[in-house]
């Protein structure tokens, strides 16, 4: 294989990776924007948040997966608490349109008080979680070699897709999640308990959040600047993509990903121009996205 | 009667208190009461998006930075120029902003328009930082003259003494928020709250809901504008950070939020707070951030309509002030 | 007998007299030294403020935002030297012996919170003097407000080659770090004794990152003009993947990186090439950490990685050797503070501040002018060599270190790690130094 493919499948396998991390953050963020109208902006700062955790547990246990399992669920936990106690509460001032500013409103709140509390809690310098030794070597794939990490999350990413897709599209839950996104009050009419989905599909969506940030702390060092980027990144993926579709958010990820690797190759410096610019195009003539079908 | 007596006597203790300020207080208060000023008039700008048109802008920072760097430029590249007409430079520089994107943002609304105005004003940035040697990257401008004005009467006025430029700042932000307040009070302000409520109706009533929102959107980047250009000449710098950094575009947000939504002063209160908050936490800065996102968590949860909500709750019931809220908002103009 | 009875009087008297101003003399002549306090017990976040009459320094860096560790760094640096002078009772300054109260001002690295912070430290606060800080963009206001306030500003932090140029420069500030044109000529110079000659320049994207990039290939054309700069870019701040990056470096056939990242890029960067099964080293000044070589599964990722300092520990003075072993003594053990030999930065502004308030000691006053007049063109004696004060653009003239990172090297945080080689290379000031900028006033 001459030296220019290598790159070029080198480069993409890169992109693939960031863009299947970004998809495991911006899914949740689109799943939980489509079906209750919020834009959670603290997000993010979960996906940081579980970094942080997986680290604490990490420097406990010394044990990855059982921080890839806890961190997760402890993140999901938070999740609900924050949907249960806050959101729930603004939902009842029956605000009307107005909500909508102020679920904003609550979640930036939210954004830079997990922020400030993960700098008093562990400070302010990075921070390092070790993948376990069986994920650290590198692995010949397709007669070149590929850090085994990456591919590990991959495989991950691809795995929680498939397992989102069956039960989103397979079961009786899925079919409640899919019609409380589509209309939540008729779904109430056929006496399901929506606001049950609702803190279903937020500890969902805070779930695939944390298990993004544990499985990005490997990758990068954790320190807390770790959600701005993020945020940005989720916030492009989801406008482009489409307000609640999952699809439009996987597609999206995977673009993005590539185009930040190639920009690397080819323009680097330009990326962030062309995204924004690529994304303004989008929604002047799209304002739903390129996959979205509603409001 | 005796309402009319009260406001008059507000009025004149307001006007007073701006007019002593730089005999009782010092340099550094001074300074502070100034910017809080004119943070206030950038919210109020934004407010006239956010809570009469009910258009969320994420990227309103745009304007504020098209104002600063628009001064700024022409300072420093062209000698002599006065000091009232660089003010009107960066409010034409937002305009013209405004202009050059409303065919684009007056097609949306909502979430895409937030969106869409967060993609300029990150399109904005990253193009001040590759422009750098007009704009100066990272390190921005700074330490550029202020230009003296001669007034026929009174003589030559040194804008670099802070009282001088205090008077002339605080007057012009004070002229801005009145012809802003003004502009709600006219038939288009009607128009605004009209197309925020129910857009068909405005239509069918035979004014262009596209044409109107890209008024609306000049208007209130012009005074965005303003505020930009008084900010960069009452800093003596202009920073892509400092006017367009991550937290820029929310800030006034937050102060609109924290003052009250749907009230033309609320956002005059909210900033306000913010910077008393800042200051007392300022011996602890690592927790000022964190005690600001408390407050406002609390805000939200617990006086949903604003700190100018303490003045409802003093005489209404809360039943009464919850409806009122949402009357606000949605049903009825403006509330002072 | 009588005689002596009669002048024994205005003898003793004199004698006492002789007594009393020796006595004094030596009060005031009693220069504070260096490191002899007891550090077991300093603490930066337990500080003890000393209240009355003193000596108030603003310390200007971010304390909150992204590089807020920054300011945890200088305060604890600051505050050691405080503590040790503090112990000793203070400084002489206008016949009263003063203690140092340090007062911190948030930049939060923005220039506009930067200014207020300023405004509050010199209007309110009415420091004597203010040190600072991380960010060129927020040391250019440093400049401006020391020159408005006509009060010293010493700058530790900020390297930007212009922040003391024609335009920017006055004479209330001082700059004792080095700057990103030293920093590349002492690494190119170091390159011109080895073999290697293909390197990479990979940089952040903003001023301190771009002038770096610049200055290198400048010195590299100068000092190794066989070099070849086989490629260039400059990625955003904290960048949440090296991976592209690599991969085109590694297209390249670089073989040293020049990069003038620091945490967390610098920490992302050296564990990407780990995780992308490369070894190819990174030079420049941030690429030392002893936190970092535990973490790196590869041990072969890291060795060569060279770094160029004002300071270095394993620079073999007599003075350096003692401070090693106090400091050493102190964290060795410490969970918190990771860094158990003063490295680079930490041992160098340590060294800085020693040196600022012995020149407000030697100068007896607070008065502005008076010290300026006697810092320009000081010389003093730090821990790894000669500082020198240059009279014309107040650019503090000193030796540069280059080391490169060996495994085992005693200098690890287990003794047996990757860390410097045993004694770092000095590169003489004059090779280093470029002249005074043109156009001072």
């Amino acid at each position: 294989m001459n030296a220019i493919a290598v790159m070029l499948i080198t480069q993409a396998v890169h992109g693939l990776a960031y863009g299947m991390l970004l998809f495991l953050v911006a899914s949740g963020f689109t799943l939980i924007f489509g079906m209750m109208g919020i834009l959670n902006i603290a997000h993010a700062s979960f996906f940081m948040l579980a970094a942080y955790v997986a680290f604490q547990i990490m420097a406990w246990s010394g044990n990855f997966w059982l921080a890839l399992l806890l961190a997760p669920l402890a993140i999901a936990f938070l999740g609900i608490l924050m949907e249960r106690v806050m959101l729930r509460r603004i939902r009842r001032f029956k605000l009307g349109k107005a909500l909508v500013l102020f679920e904003l409103m609550l979640t930036v709140g939210i954004m830079v008080c997990i922020e400030e509390a993960v700098k008093n809690i562990w400070g302010t310098d990075p921070q390092i979680i070790n993948a376990p030794d069986a994920l650290r070597g590198l692995i010949p794939c397709f007669g070149m070699t590929y850090p085994a990490y990456r591919l590990f999350i991959i495989g991950l990413a691809c795995s929680i897709l498939i397992l989102l897709s069956i039960v989103l599209f397979k079961t009786r839950l899925g079919n409640i999640v899919r019609a409380a996104v589509q209309d939540a009050e008729m779904t109430v009419a056929l006496g399901i308990n929506v606001p049950l989905v609702f803190t279903f599909v937020f500890g969902l969506g805070t779930w695939l959040a944390g298990v993004a940030g544990v499985a990005a702390g490997p990758l990068l060092t954790v320190f807390p600047g770790l959600a701005n980027q993020m945020l940005l990144d989720s916030f492009i993926v989801v406008a482009l993509g489409g307000f609640g579709s999952l699809m439009g958010a996987f597609i999206i990820s995977m673009f993005l990903g590539e185009l930040t690797a190639f920009g690397v190759q080819f323009f680097p410096g330009y990326s962030t121009i062309i995204l924004f610019g690529f994304m303004a195009f989008v929604l002047t003539f799209r304002p739903l996205g390129l996959f979205g079908e509603r409001e | 009667m005796k309402r009319q007596f009260g406001k008059w006597c507000a009025w004149a203790m307001i006007l007073g208190g701006l007019y002593m300020a730089p005999r009782v207080l010092g340099v550094f208060e001074l300074n502070v009461l100034l910017g809080t000023a004119i943070f206030a008039l950038f919210s109020l700008s934004l407010n006239l998006l956010l809570s009469f048109t009910g258009l969320l802008s994420f990227g309103h920072a745009m304007f504020f930075a098209a104002g600063a760097y628009g001064t700024v430029l022409v300072l420093t590249r062209l000698s002599g120029f006065p000091l009232l007409p660089l003010i009107g430079i960066g409010a034409a520089a937002a305009i013209g902003l405004a202009l050059l994107l409303s065919p684009l943002l007056v097609r949306v609304s909502g979430h895409a328009f937030a969106m869409l105005t967060m993609a300029f004003s990150q399109i904005m940035y990253a193009t001040v930082m590759k422009l750098s040697h007009i704009t100066g990257g990272n390190d921005g401008i700074s330490g550029f003259a202020i230009p003296s004005v001669s007034i026929p009467v009174v003589g030559v006025v040194d804008m670099a003494l802070e009282q001088n430029f205090y008077y002339f700042a605080i007057s012009i932000l004070g002229l801005s928020a009145w012809v802003m307040w003004f502009f709600t009070r006219t038939p288009f302000g009607s128009i605004m709250v009209g197309i925020r409520d129910n857009p068909e109706r405005v239509t069918y009533l035979g004014f262009s809901v596209p044409l109107s929102k890209a008024i609306i959107l000049c208007v209130s980047a012009g005074f965005a504008g303003v505020a930009g250009s008084i900010y960069a000449l009452f800093q003596n710098m202009v920073s892509v950070d400092g006017v367009l950094g991550p937290l820029s575009s929310f800030s006034p947000l937050i102060n609109c939020f924290i003052g009250g939504l749907g009230t033309f002063i609320g956002p005059i209160f909210g900033t306000g707070i913010g910077t008393i908050l800042l200051e007392l936490m300022s011996a602890h800065p690592e927790q000022a951030q964190l005690v600001f996102s408390l407050v406002l968590i609390a805000i939200v949860l617990f006086l949903p309509g604003g700190v100018i909500m303490l003045y409802w709750k003093a005489n209404t019931r809360w039943m009464a002030v919850r409806q009122n809220i949402q009357n606000r908002f949605f049903k009825r103009r403006i509330y002072e | 007998m009588k005689s002596i009875r009669a002048i024994a009087p205005p003898v003793t008297c004199i004698c006492l007299l002789c007594l009393y101003i020796i006595s004094m003399d030596i009060g005031a002549a009693r220069a504070f030294t260096p490191l002899q306090a007891d550090f077991s017990s300093y603490d930066p976040e337990k500080q003890e403020i000393p209240s009355g009459d003193t000596i108030k320094v603003g310390l200007l860096e971010p304390f909150s935002g992204q590089s807020a560790s920054a300011g945890e760094i200088s305060n604890w640096l600051l505050g050691w030297v405080v503590h040790d002078i503090n112990s000793q009772g203070g400084i002489m300054v206008d016949g009263k012996m003063k203690k140092i109260q340090v007062i911190k001002a948030d930049t939060a690295t923005q220039p506009v919170v930067a200014k207020r912070a300023l405004q509050r430290l010199i209007l309110n606060d009415k420091v004597d003097f203010f040190v600072g800080t991380a960010g060129s963009h927020i040391a250019i206001i440093g400049n401006q407000m020391a020159e408005k306030y006509q009060k010293i500003f010493l700058n530790y932090s900020a390297y930007s080659v212009h922040l003391m140029n024609a335009q920017n420069f006055n004479r209330y500030t001082f700059r004792t770090c080095s700057t990103t044109d030293i920093n590349a000529r002492g690494l190119a110079y170091y390159f011109s004794k080895t073999p290697i000659r293909k390197f990479y320049i990979l940089c952040q994207d903003y001023s301190y990152g771009q002038d770096f990039g610049a200055s290198m290939k400048k010195a590299l054309k100068e000092f190794v003009p066989t070099a070849e700069v086989v490629g260039e870019v400059y990625h955003p701040l904290w960048l949440k993947d090296f991976a592209p990056y690599l991969s085109k470096v590694q297209a390249s056939g670089a073989e040293m990186i020049i990069s003038s990242d620091w945490p967390p890029d610098s920490w992302n960067l050296m564990l990407a090439i780990d995780q992308m099964g490369m070894t190819i080293p990174v030079a420049g000044q941030f690429f030392d950490d002893p936190r970092m070589g535990e973490n790196l599964k590869n041990k072969k990722v890291g060795l060569g990685n060279t770094v160029v300092n004002f300071h270095l520990c394993n620079v073999e003075t007599e003075r350096n050797s003692r401070f090693n072993k106090i400091f050493h003594e102190r964290y060795k053990d410490n969970a918190k503070v990771q860094i158990d030999w003063p490295t680079g930065v930490v041992g160098g502004v340590i060294g800085h501040f020693y040196w600022f308030f012995d020149v407000v000691q030697r100068a007896g006053t607070l008065n502005t002018e008076k010290i300026i007049n006697l810092w320009e063109g000081d010389t003093y004696e730090s821990f790894a060599g000669k500082l020198t004060m240059r009279k014309c653009d107040h650019q503090a003239v000193m030796d540069m270190f280059v080391s490169t990172l060996v495994s085992p090297s005693k200098w690890s945080k287990t003794g047996n790690g990757l860390g410097y080689q045993e004694q770092a290379v000095r590169i003489p000031a004059d090779i280093v130094m470029s002249p005074c900028p043109e156009g001072l006033k």
